[in-house]
């Protein structure tokens, strides 16, 4: 994802490479140049006036819901499936020993021989605590909702960031800033905790917890900033 | 994953869940010797003399081998269906219904919009495709945009992007997920003088 791809949407506008004074994106319709033939043409058959409109006039699309993922079930499912293949493995191995085509003793006799005429030993308490256990945690996971963990950036379609993502924002801006050395952080989706080693002076943790605050404002919501200073002169929370 | 596929397992964990936690009480509960007050009639051991019959009767081959391919079968769709199958082929462009009408692939415009994406300032690289998510038509951009870059700026160019990707589009139903990750390092600071 970090590879660049080749940039030929960049074709129809030489001149416009990122050190380039001009915004890029100024021209309208590029993304349709850019996009199959067809395309663009398709819309202005549709209504040949919006074609000529400027890009900054059409709507952006409506955002999509967060990003979620399914959580512990998602790995929980394919392992049920295998158990259930497993399962049925057995049972088939067993019917074929019936018909004498594998050899050895059938496995599903073998075993309710050796659990009939059981005695409540320590193995029920043992085995009944673990298998509860699986059992409430199984529960846990099939009840469990869908997993969200996306901050939202202020915007007019669907713009979503990861927390670990959100924590490199704060650590870069803390960085920014005169007299810090080092900057580390930790974020969820509505806070952030930025550590940072400073040569000392005053007020630079209110400095770099400004700095942080700018930089992630466009969050919806603001996440709430806290900020450690490690100095000369010890340590400040802000 | 589709939705149907999730839901048929968390019914599966949940009653299993449940058969567990139940056989479990009563294994703890029989140990304790307490499972006569739910089961008066409770043997002093385990008895399993009417499985022992089962597996010595003779339907007990035949049924064993008809429920094993079943259970094979049944658990091998259920794994398959995990694959993850969420793209989207061409899509019909509205206005030209009727045979040879116009078919637009949505995954090439959403990497055209992507790549729109990557020459904005602090945006280091984007690739896109069209998915469909959970019943929703969603166009995704995942862009990778720089540590230093200015958020607010990079928004106001994914919203360009995404007017000009929605009337390329021109689809009512689609919708627009841009998720941004941050690159590890700031990229290396062109020398001076």
């Amino acid at each position: 994802m970090t590879s660049h791809r080749p940039q030929h949407a960049a074709a129809p506008h030489p001149g416009h490479g990122t050190g380039a004074g001009a915004p890029p994106m100024d021209a309208p319709g590029t993304a349709g140049a850019a996009g199959p033939s067809g395309a663009g043409g398709a819309g202005a058959q549709d209504s040949g006036a919006t074609a000529r409109t400027r890009a900054g006039d059409w709507e952006p699309m409506p955002a999509a819901t967060l990003p979620t993922r399914s959580g512990p079930i998602g790995v929980v499912g394919p392992v049920l499936a295998v158990l259930l293949i497993l399962a049925g493995l057995v049972v088939l191995r067993d019917a074929l020993v019936g018909y004498r085509v594998v050899r050895g003793p059938a496995w599903i006799p073998l075993g309710i021989g050796a659990a009939d005429g059981l005695a409540p030993g320590t193995a029920f308490l043992v085995g009944g605590i673990v298998a509860a256990l699986i059992g409430l945690w199984l529960l846990y996971v099939a009840m469990r909702r869908r997993v969200r963990s996306r901050a939202v950036v202020r915007a007019r379609t669907g713009i979503y960031l990861a927390p670990g993502d959100i924590a490199r924002l704060a650590s870069a801006a803390a960085e920014d800033v005169g007299g810090v050395i080092t900057a580390s952080s930790k974020a969820r989706t509505r806070t952030v905790r930025t550590t940072v080693r400073t040569t000392g002076g005053a007020g630079i943790d209110q400095a770099v917890l400004d700095a942080v605050h700018q930089r992630l404002d466009v969050l919806d919501p603001a996440p709430r900033v806290t900020v450690v200073a490690r100095g000369p002169s010890g340590r400040s929370r802000s | 994953m589709s939705r149907g596929v999730l839901a048929v397992d968390r019914v599966v964990a949940f009653l299993l869940g449940l058969a567990l936690l139940l056989g479990g009480l009563a294994a703890i509960a029989w140990w304790a010797q307490k499972l006569y007050l739910v089961w008066p009639a409770v043997p002093p051991v385990l008895r399993l003399l009417a499985l022992r019959a089962a597996v010595e009767a003779g339907w007990w081959a035949p049924t064993s081998g008809v429920v094993g391919v079943i259970a094979i079968v049944l658990g091998l769709w259920w794994l398959i269906a995990h694959l993850p199958r969420r793209g989207v082929g061409t899509l019909a462009l509205p206005g030209a219904g009727g045979r040879g009408g116009l078919r637009l692939d949505p995954d090439a415009a959403v990497a055209a919009a992507a790549d729109v994406l990557a020459q904005a300032p602090g945006v280091r690289s984007a690739s896109g495709s069209m998915r469909d998510d959970r019943g929703e038509l969603v166009a995704l951009i995942d862009a990778t945009i720089e540590p230093t870059a200015d958020l607010g700026a990079v928004a106001a160019a994914a919203e360009r992007v995404s007017a000009e990707l929605g009337h390329v589009l021109s689809l009512p139903a689609a919708r627009c997920r841009v998720e941004l990750s941050v690159a590890r390092r700031g990229r290396q600071l062109a020398r001076a003088g």
